[in-house]
């Protein structure tokens, strides 16, 4: 079987470097605040049950809403425009991005541009883009890729960022948090003001008024969606409710999981380009609709997924992703989540390991706020996996010659005695990275411990015989 | 992609679809508890909470000591008839505060330089449509004479907040509210700017506002 990057190759690499600690560290200070706020609001459980409704009757008559969706859009005074995939999306941004040469474009946190891969694609075109997003902003800075959902620079260190500034925005050495940020506030604030096109994503579009809501805690997307001429929200398909109560009931429990508030700090609700009179805000805005794999994933046993709000909750509490941190999953969307979603929307080939990646331990189902139950739709994934293209082709062969060995005493003992000279030849306690021949597919995913220094029947003549 | 087929692709995707409690009905309207409470103290709390700072003088006091504070001359605003306090405008300009323009130039061109205009913008003042009690939220409403950028570019933003505007949670403002649609852009503003993505250290302000008052009305 050929596989591009393994999950494995990637986590080992990760787990050698400090990153995951800092992963770690975040990612329960993130749980912490979360057990809060739930303590917090009574009523939670019945937001959630209301929350999980919305989220699976939209899905059930995704199409009748996205086309009521449009229809309200266009009301307002705005455009909509539809991707099939990532590269007609790119062609329809560029389009209007491209209506100037050399545009400057800011941009507000957003993981479906990031599945597009449209920094690049506009860049390749001699745009400049800029991520606002603090914590984006610095992942640009540092050429690198978001590493969580909510906080996509878990992975650096503060001394890492400091040094970075340092390095890129040639101002003297610091890794004091609040110096760090004034220096990223008055150096974006220049783009802000002056960019022709501003890129949000939309974590929730309403049907009925044909608004799209980001939320942010640090302003960027209402600067994003509020200062350029012309504003695209790019969205993918699935992320709609029916009407504006609706869209209450999911940006309280986004807030509540994803951070532990009550509400985010911005909850930006944008319906169409400025109105006659209005003193500011954009002449043009323009709705981006993504499908690029959604469909196929809707079609699918793991349909369930796309009831997702993005809060990020199940990457905290999953001890997989707090151990190898979200670059190990080589994929825009990491954790349980990205495991379930990545082998949908990508090539399924380049993520079929995905699923694998869990312990099936249900902490993301118990935390998930419109309760996908994640681990039923792993084992989806996996049986998929499987039935296309088997990782597990070594446990036949390898059974078989397990069964030969354990049917015969005399080899079996010398097998054992092997073993054993091969552990004490390694050192002491070693585990075995890497099993020879037919076995070789037990270690592929896991370490083999070392063999005991006697076998249970010698033990058994020394100690117990007789008694 | 038209429309059509895009729709005609997801159509054939959910008769595939294979969703938990098809067919899925709609959970129907909240039905939102209205006993009486008096929500000030409730809105108050959570505000406090968040780092924000209420006053209960008059505007004119609030805008004209955070303006001396820090040495500024100048200010951004939504024009009088929107902000809830009679003559306020007219009064800081006798006290010699100017207020800068907040609306574009006819001219698209002329956007970026005007904007650019509000690089260092220290005080803006806006004015509530509603407030939620429960999370200490002000309800920032665009349209006539209502600059967006007044509330969030300048360091420090000043919310007039009418006492009988506000309600338990967005949710209950949101089940009442009428065509929030119409108006091109409504921000939920719940406390300062702020941003835990370096080390997940809390600091404020990262780009808007790091300070925000509300002056109860
Ligand atoms: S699957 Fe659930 S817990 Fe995970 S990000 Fe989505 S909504 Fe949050």
């Amino acid at each position: 079987m050929s596989q591009p990057v393994t999950f494995r190759r990637r986590a080992v690499g990760e787990m050698d470097t400090p990153k995951p600690a800092a992963v770690g560290r975040a990612a329960r200070r993130f749980m912490g605040k979360r057990q809060w706020a739930v303590d917090d609001f009574t009523p939670m459980e019945e937001t959630r049950d209301r929350a999980r409704m919305i989220r699976l009757h939209t899905l059930a008559n995704l199409h009748t809403y996205l086309d009521q969706f449009a229809d309200s859009v266009e009301r307002n005074g705005g455009q909509v425009l539809w991707a099939a995939d990532a590269a007609e999306a790119n062609r329809l941004i560029s389009e209007v991005v491209g209506r100037k040469e050399g545009s400057l474009v800011i941009k507000s946190k957003s993981m479906v541009t990031e599945e597009l891969d449209l920094n690049a694609h506009l860049q390749a075109e001699g745009h400049t883009v800029v991520e606002t997003d603090l914590g984006e902003f610095i992942v640009q800075l540092a050429e690198d890729h978001p590493s969580h959902i909510i906080a996509p620079v878990m992975h650096l260190t503060r001394q890492d960022i400091g040094e970075l500034f340092h390095r890129r925005l040639e101002i003297p050495y610091t890794d004091d948090p609040e110096e760090l940020n004034a220096v990223a506030r008055r150096h974006l604030r220049r783009f802000f003001l002056s960019a022709d096109v501003g890129i949000s994503g939309v974590n929730t579009g309403v049907a009925e008024t044909g608004s799209i809501i980001t939320v942010t805690n640090e302003g960027n997307g209402w600067l994003t969606t509020a200062a350029p001429r012309t504003h695209i929200a790019v969205m993918g398909m699935e992320r709609l409710v029916p009407t504006f109560a609706d869209a209450a009931t999911i940006v309280e429990v986004l807030a509540r999981s994803a951070t532990g508030q009550r509400l985010s700090v911005y909850t930006n609700v944008v319906s169409g380009p400025r109105r006659p009179g209005d003193p500011d805000g954009p002449d043009e805005f323009v709705v981006v609709i993504v499908d690029n794999g959604r469909s196929r994933v809707l079609s699918t046993d793991a349909s369930e997924i796309l009831a997702c709000i993005r809060c990020g909750a199940c990457l905290n509490v999953c001890p997989v992703f707090r151990e190898v941190g979200g670059h190990a999953y080589g994929q825009v969307y990491s954790g349980p989540v990205g495991s379930v979603l990545a082998p949908g929307l990508a090539d399924f080939a380049e993520a079929v390991d995905l699923p694998f990646a869990s312990s099936l331990c249900g902490a993301c189902r118990e935390v998930c706020p419109v309760r996908i139950d994640i681990p039923k739709l792993l084992v989806h994934q996996r049986v998929r996996a499987t039935r296309e293209n088997d990782p597990f082709k070594w446990l036949g062969p390898g059974l078989a010659l397990y069964g030969q060995a354990a049917k015969r005493p005399r080899l079996w003992k010398s097998l054992l005695a092997a073993g054993r000279m091969a552990g004490r030849l390694k050192g002491k306690d070693e585990w075995f990275h890497r099993l020879p021949f037919h076995a070789k597919g037990w270690t592929r995913s896991r370490d083999f411990p070392p063999p005991a220094r006697e076998s249970f029947r010698q033990w058994w003549k020394e100690n117990r015989s007789g008694t | 992609m038209e429309r059509k087929r895009f729709l005609r692709t997801v159509e054939a995707a959910v008769g595939a679809a294979t969703l938990p409690g098809l067919p899925a009905p709609h959970p129907g309207d909240a039905v939102p508890d209205l006993a009486e409470v008096d929500l000030t103290p409730h809105f108050i709390e959570a505000f406090e909470l968040l780092d924000g700072v209420v006053h209960h003088r008059s505007p004119l006091e609030v805008i004209s000591q955070v303006m001396d504070e820090r040495g500024a001359e100048e200010f951004l605003a939504w024009d009088q008839e929107h902000l809830p306090a009679d003559g306020l405008l007219a009064a800081l300009a006798e006290r010699g505060y100017r207020r800068a323009s907040s609306c574009l130039p006819s001219d698209p061109e002329g956007r970026v330089p005007h904007q650019m205009g509000y690089m260092d913008a220290v005080v803006g003042v806006s004015a509530a449509l509603a407030a939620f009690a429960e999370s200490g939220s002000v309800v920032v409403a665009s349209g006539r004479g209502r600059s967006r950028l007044a509330s969030v570019i300048p360091a420090v933003h000043v919310v007039l907040v009418p006492t009988d505007r506000i309600f338990r949670s967005l949710s209950h403002w949101a089940a009442q509210a009428d065509s929030p649609g119409s108006l091109a852009n409504l921000v939920f503003v719940t406390g300062p700017s702020r941003t835990g993505d370096i080390e997940l250290t809390l600091t404020k302000g990262v780009h808007g506002p790091g300070e925000i008052h509300a002056v109860m009305l």
